[in-house]
């Protein structure tokens, strides 16, 4: 490179969820990094939803906090609406969720990436990639600047190619008031990327004072709030009720006779949206019979003059959108600030990464966030740091951090996107992870703690409290196992909680087992030993309810480790594997998984094909070891 | 899925004819220690010192020296053989349960059962067959393989195919409900999941897969034979009662605690089923030597393969606590039968205890001597190796077409039954519930060859209006 304005270890494009992350890890394991963004105001900018978690996302930040992340530390410091979801059902499938200080939000990243002197935050456009030889050299900007770094982490959101749509109005840009990125995405495909087309949406924004609350059923948050980050001691904002109200016949009366008039019937959208989080114009169409769906009024921050009505996503003109807003319980009187609008943007199919998130076509260059097709900050977040700390361990040598399906929500996305692209933007569901009895939200510390402080990304202190968190419950069931139930006491128990009988010389821990039993119930059992303290006999109760389940989990990812972890050479001929299925070939050839686990995964990839997969592994590996 | 990875390095045995009822079958044995493993089975000639390619006239002994079957045994050096290493090849007769037998005695001098497709593999690896020869074996693997989701279906029988995929739907609409409540209410207007509902469609279920276990398992044991393992303490009086049932004496039998060490094998017939007799050694913590240590393992091995667990206690001494509860019935072991020896003696103080208990609850007790309950003991063997009503009726029907025989997917539709049961009793605990309804789908998917990975979220998105 002839000129140089800037020499980094790793540079980030884009300042959103994925991005910040992306740019922390690097920066705080000691590597000078780029942090460049369209618009410095925007850095960590919540583009719809003011809220993080939820179930399987709100297990998603977790993981990140454990692994040394940034994403739980902002929420705790700015949530002002904490929610334990699905608490009437098990630990495992519980999720915590927050509502945001949307500006607040993003005034806290701003401030961690200001403060981080590794970091150089930059306004301005990615214009152009260096490349030589197959491997990333730096970038251009629009206005002409080169940067020279060794990894670029590309996290460019919605942003490229991206047209925004409400009504027959269609503007160029990836966010309200934002422009696009075009020349970015060019630059791509001239170097051999594919893109496609997906699509998602938004609600319109109502002024705070507009609304008449007293027409909608409060919902209060968790008293006390429940913390995302394992190192928040306690959560300090006032907190806030979010509020309740429904559509109803005249909502979509108002609706129906105006699909016409929407760009997702009128077929001006190509690209895919969620089916998780459809607009309310689809779900009217879809779900005809249901007479009424529910909206959410979430206030965007304490100080904020805007509501979010949650579940009232649209692309409908504007006149429609406020025609209906007022058809609305609580909503007649309301004023309208923003209207809704869909956004259609590029994504590069995934079969186009690794499972370190770096491209298989460019050494160096790592994609993360929505762009590789999922949507969600939490998501977002999660490749970023990923993408993050690979760029890191590329840096120093180190081999790229994979989390596997068994440890992680994390893994489970990651390997999600490495074995088939998304149809639609790819939100995180707790049925996705088949181990989701092992990964819960709040062992994310005790499963990642440790792999977070031996890159020297989270701290020891928190790996060790997690350490002692596992020891102290282990001991306590290892104390109720060898402990005989007092047989009276124990037989009074089980009888008052109808929970069977007791034969003597029961073990207190199979007492425990049983459905109706709680921890508190046993305490009559135990004898002398100090009583540990709630949140440990909550975790106790848990591990022995799960134990059964727990254990054929851990015995079936065990039996298939090693298969799991044989690894596929890179160019690896699938073309001579003679058998295989034209779309196993294809996929194969695409994905080139890089693992025999990984290629089993693969969509269209039977276990015939795998069998064959492994012959001819065999074989390749006989005839490499010869020449 | 799980069953793909094979070892290098192995010695693996297997029928290489397709299993059936021709006149002869061919067991194909290969690998390092292919030759050695002939020679320790096979009395005729010596195959380790056989000239290339030539065949023997001789007969395969079981490991107590008996003849399982005369047969035509050929040998084959590295690299002149079909899969490239030293292999053997032994012609027998075409009885299935001959050839299982046969296969059985090499696994037991330390061969592996091959995978699917292996010695293919094999022939592959070695440079024995090029690649298109290599692109048509794939063929036939890919349409035999398991997993090969529509072939594997259509192998099966009509009539069975259409109930293990109406059983695959009932469940899969169930794991969508609880997935959906699990996933979505908390933030979605979707109902929970109807417990009612789920339980009485898992019983549903549940019948069926019992009635498939059922008459598969009568068909397997009609085909096959039961397979009987006489376990106890030494000197329970195991070889004497074996001895006995075989009607020769087999079996060395003497007052000195460990006197047997390694596994016997003998065949009866009764009801028209055959039964493979095992005795083994005693088991007991204070083993004296290497010998006998191995003698317990080998006892215990035999075991897990059992069809039936005969386990005979000296009525005369004290019962362990095992005895005691197997004496009782309480335990959850499949087909475990506890018998008292030695009925001439008078009982202990704990075998003492059922005598007073009624016919159905107290143990069967034996007298080799005099031959009492010897009678009993083989009616309780047949009924339960077939249950009560065929016992009855005496010589038994080859299995139907619509049922499930092999020994691989009868071990599937256990693990579905099994987790059937489990989820019918946590239907309250929706993460509990969720995680053995997929251990029930893995189960039949294994039969079925299908996978439910996207059709879940297809199933949720489809029924219910999720999204704010
Ligand atoms: C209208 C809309 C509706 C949405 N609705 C939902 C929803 O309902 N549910 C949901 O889960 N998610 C929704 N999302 C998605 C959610 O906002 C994203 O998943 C999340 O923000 C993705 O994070 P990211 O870091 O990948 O990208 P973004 O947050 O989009 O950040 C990308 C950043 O990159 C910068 N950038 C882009 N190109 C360049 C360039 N060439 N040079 C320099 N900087 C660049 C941008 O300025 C921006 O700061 C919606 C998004 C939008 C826009
Ligand atoms: N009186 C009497 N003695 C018996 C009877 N059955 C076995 N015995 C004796 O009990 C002793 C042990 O018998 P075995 O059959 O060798 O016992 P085992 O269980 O095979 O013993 P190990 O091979 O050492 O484990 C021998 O002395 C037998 O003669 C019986 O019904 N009545
Ligand atoms: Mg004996």
């Amino acid at each position: 490179m002839s000129r140089t304005d800037g020499k980094y270890d790793v540079a980030v494009i884009g300042a959103g969820h994925a991005g910040v992350e992306a740019a922390l890890a690097p920066a705080r394991l000691g590597f000078r990094v780029l942090l460049l963004t369209l618009d410095r105001l925007a850095v960590g900018r919540m583009s719809c939803n003011p809220a993080i978690g939820g179930l399987a996302k709100g297990h998603l930040v977790r993981e990140i906090d454990a692994l040394g992340g940034e994403m739980a530390r902002a929420i705790d410091a700015v949530g002002i609406h904490f929610k334990l979801l699905n608490r009437s059902r098990g630990p495992a499938v519980q999720g915590p969720r927050a509502q945001a200080d949307r500006d607040g939000y993003s005034a806290y990243m701003l401030g961690v990436v200001e403060n981080e002197p590794n970091i150089d935050l930059k306004d301005g456009e990615a214009a152009d990639l260096i490349v030589t030889g197959g491997e990333i050299r730096g970038l251009v900007t629009a206005t002409g600047e080169k940067y020279s770094a060794d990894s670029v982490i590309l996290t460019a959101g919605t942003f490229l190619s991206a047209v925004m749509f409400t009504g027959d109005r269609k503007v160029a840009g990836g966010r309200r008031n934002e422009p696009a990125a075009e020349r970015l995405g060019e630059r791509m495909r001239t170097l051999g990327f594919r893109t496609a087309r997906l699509k998602t949406g938004t609600p319109p924004r109502v002024r705070r004072s507009t609304v008449d609350w007293s027409r909608a059923w409060e919902q209060k948050p968790d008293r006390p709030p429940l913390p995302f980050s394992f190192g928040t001691e306690s959560i300090d904002r006032p907190q806030v009720s979010c509020w309740i109200t429904r559509t109803n016949d005249k909502t979509h009366d108002i609706i129906r006779r105006n699909l016409d008039r929407s760009p997702l019937f009128r077929g001006e959208i190509g690209g895919a949206g969620p089916r998780y989080c459809p607009s309310i114009e689809d779900k009217i169409h879809r779900f005809a019979h249901q007479p009424s769906h529910h909206v959410f009024l979430e206030i965007e921050g304490g100080d904020s003059d805007l509501v979010y009505p949650n579940g009232l996503s649209t692309s409908l003109p504007e006149d429609v959108q406020e025609e209906f807003l007022r058809s609305i319980p609580g909503l007649e009187e309301c004023e309208m600030v923003i209207p809704g609008y869909a956004v259609e943007y590029d994504f590069f199919p995934s079969d186009q990464i690794r499972r370190s998130l770096e491209t298989t076509l460019v050494e160096g260059l790592y994609l993360a966030g929505q762009m590789n097709g999922t949507s969600g900050y939490e998501e977002a977040a999660a490749q970023g740091i990923m993408a993050g700390i690979n760029a890191a361990n590329r840096c120093r040598g180190d081999r790229p951090l994979v989390l596997s399906r068994a440890e992680a929500y994390i893994g489970v996305l990651v390997d999600d996107l490495v074995t088939r692209v998304p149809r639609e933007p790819y939100r995180m569901f707790t049925s996705r992870a088949e181990h989701r009895l092992i990964l819960r939200h709040d062992t994310a510390d005790v499963r990642l703690a440790p792999v977070g402080a031996a890159l020297g990304l989270a701290s020891e202190a928190a790996a060790r409290r997690a350490a002692e968190k596992d020891r102290d419950a282990r001991r306590e069931i290892a104390y109720l196992s060898s402990r005989t139930a007092p047989f009276h006491e124990a037989n009074e128990l089980t009888e008052r909680l109808e929970a069977g009988p007791v034969r003597p010389g029961t073990k207190v821990v199979e007492i425990l087992r049983r459905p109706a039993v709680s921890y508190d119930d046993i305490l009559p059992l135990r004898d002398g030993e100090p009583l540990p303290a709630p949140p440990l006999r909550r975790e106790v109760e848990v591990r022995v309810k799960y134990a059964g389940y727990v254990e054929r989990q851990i015995r079936l990812v065990e039996k298939l480790k090693k298969m799991e972890n044989r690894s596929i050479p890179t160019h690896f001929a699938y073309e001579e594997v003679g058998g295989l299925s034209n779309e196993a070939e294809e996929k194969l050839t695409a994905f080139r998984p890089e693992t025999l686990g990984v290629a089993s995964r693969i969509e269209g990839v039977t276990p015939a094909d795998v069998s064959l997969l492994v012959v001819y592994l065999d074989r390749w590996e006989r005839t490499e070891e010869l020449s | 899925m799980s069953t793909i990875l094979y070892r290098e390095g192995d010695t693996v045995v297997a029928p290489a004819t397709a299993p059936g009822v021709g006149a002869l079958a061919v067991v194909r044995i290969s690998g390092p220690d292919a030759i050695s493993i002939a020679d320790r089975i096979f009395s005729g000639a010596t195959p380790s010192r056989a000239p290339l390619r030539t065949m023997h006239h001789g007969t395969i002994l079981s490991v107590d020296g008996e003849p399982i079957d005369e047969v035509l045994l050929t040998v084959f050096r590295t690299p002149h053989s079909y899969t490239g290493e030293d292999s053997v090849e032994i012609s027998c007769h075409g009885a299935p349960y001959l050839v299982r037998r046969i296969v059985d005695r090499v696994v037991a001098e330390g061969a592996r059962l091959a995978g699917p497709g292996e010695f293919t593999r094999r022939a592959f690896r070695n440079g024995r067959i090029d690649l298109a020869q290599a692109e048509a074996v794939a063929d036939v693997i890919q349409a035999r393989s398991a997993g090969a989701a529509r072939s594997a279906l259509r192998q099966l029988h009509g009539g069975l195919s259409k109930r293990l995929q109406s059983m695959r739907h009932q469940l899969i609409d169930v794991l969508a409900d609880v997935e959906a409540d699990l996933d979505f209410a908390a933030e979605e207007e979707v109902p929970s999941y109807d417990r009612e509902a789920v339980k009485a469609t898992l019983g549903e279920v549940l019948t069926i897969i019992r009635d498939l276990i059922e008459k598969g398992e009568r068909g397997r044991i009609v085909r096959d034979g039961v397979r009987v393992v006489i376990a106890g303490r030494p000197n329970a009086g195991k070889s004497t009662l074996f001895n006995a049932l075989l009607e020769e004496d087999r079996a060395i039998v003497s007052e000195e605690p460990g006197t047997t060490r390694d596994v016997l094998e003998g065949e009866i017939e009764l009801g028209g089923i055959l039964f493979t007799l095992h005795d083994t050694a005693g088991e007991r913590e204070e083993a004296t030597g290497a010998i006998e240590t191995e003698g317990i393992q080998r006892a215990k091995a035999k075991q897990k393969e059992a069809d039936i667990v005969l386990r005979v206690a000296d009525r005369s001494v004290a019962l362990t606590g095992d005895e005691k509860r197997l004496a009782r019935g309480e335990h959850d072991l499949p087909r475990h039968l506890l018998v008292f020896t030695k009925g001439d003696l008078p009982a202990g103080p704990d075998a003492a205890a059922f005598d007073d208990a009624p016919r159905a609850s107290r143990p069967l007790t034996v007298c080799v001597p005099s031959g009492e309950g010897l009678d009993e003991l083989r009616a309780d063997l047949l009924r339960l190796a077939v249950g009560e009503k065929e016992a009855g009726a005496g010589k038994q029907g080859v299995a139907g077409d619509a049922d499930v025989t092999s020994r691989r997917h009868l071990q599937a539709l256990r693990t579905v039954e099994r987790a059937v049961v489990s989820g019918a009793a946590t239907v309250r605990e929706g993460e509990l519930l969720a995680e053995d309804l997929r251990a029930a789908l893995n189960g039949l998917d294994e039969i079925t060859g299908e996978g439910a990975r996207e059709e879940l979220l297809d199933e949720i998105f489809s029924r219910f209006c999720i999204g704010k």
